[in-house]
């Protein structure tokens, strides 16, 4: 059952966000979004997500310091966390699997349905 | 630098890729096309200002966020010329100039290309830009 399932997308891209919520609320997900890394912490405590959608290049917040903070609370620690992201160097790569993202993924090789598939089989 | 570099055989929309979008988000090849294009006129002037108050940091960040969405509505050549945009500041402000400029005949292109699709499908008028 995806249905109950909740998803936060953390994306600052308008376009982005509203394409992946769109695809996933057909998808039967419960979709919220944060546009900045900052709003996207206060998310995750208010919404209680059971994934998370996460870009690297955010506001306020830096992606990979957002997922430090999620994955420092030991609640957390199992919390399905997608990286998604399209800057991506080596360095970069492996300093989000260090702070535990649970999957790296290069957004302009991941369509929207690709995505959906993505995250139901993370919850599954 | 030269308009479309590296991007030659690509279209300036590929409508497959927009229909495909369209279809899946449940959003429609206009709704898509309309957020696409509202949210380039807003980045496109930010990008405007970035380069003229220097701030090379917010400039980088706004290219590559257009990038982003280009790609993924199916603008790979627009994207490419941002991509080069967002590399800019590292060669100096000058370059960033002319690879704005650049940009912004790709996005006309891209603007005409899309009213013109939109306006041929039945039942739905030319999209504002």
């Amino acid at each position: 059952m995806t249905m109950s399932k909740r998803v936060l997308i953390i994306e600052d891209n308008n376009v982005l966000a509203t394409v992946y919520r769109s695809s996933l609320c057909q998808a039967g997900f419960n979709v919220s979004v944060a546009y900045d890394g900052q709003a996207g912490l206060d998310q995750v405590a208010k919404f209680s997500p059971d994934l998370i959608v996460l870009d690297l290049m955010l506001p306020k917040v830096d992606g990979l310091e957002v997922l430090r903070r999620i994955r420092s609370d030991q609640a957390r620690a199992a919390l399905p966390i997608i990286v998604f992201s399209n800057s991506y160097t080596s360095d970069r790569t492996q300093e989000c699997w260090n702070a535990g993202a649970t999957q790296v993924v290069v957004k302009a090789s991941c369509p929207p349905k690709q995505l959906v598939q993505i995250v139901g089989s993370s919850l599954s | 630098m030269t308009d479309n570099h590296g991007a030659e055989g690509l279209r300036i929309v590929d409508v497959a890729r927009l229909h495909t979008l369209g279809e899946e988000t449940g959003l429609g090849i206009r709704g898509v096309a309309a957020l696409f294009l509202e949210q380039m006129e807003d980045q496109l002037a930010d990008l405007r200002s970035a380069i003229h108050e220097r701030a090379v940091l917010t400039l980088a960040q706004s290219a590559h966020r257009c990038a982003g969405s280009s790609v993924l509505a199916g603008m790979e050549r627009l994207s490419r010329l941002l991509r080069e945009l967002e590399h800019a500041p590292a060669e100096g402000l000058s370059d960033a100039e002319g690879c704005l400029a650049s940009v912004e005949r790709e996005f006309a292109a891209v603007t005409s290309e899309l009213s013109a699709l939109l306006a041929a499908t039945p039942g739905e008028g030319p999209v504002a830009a």
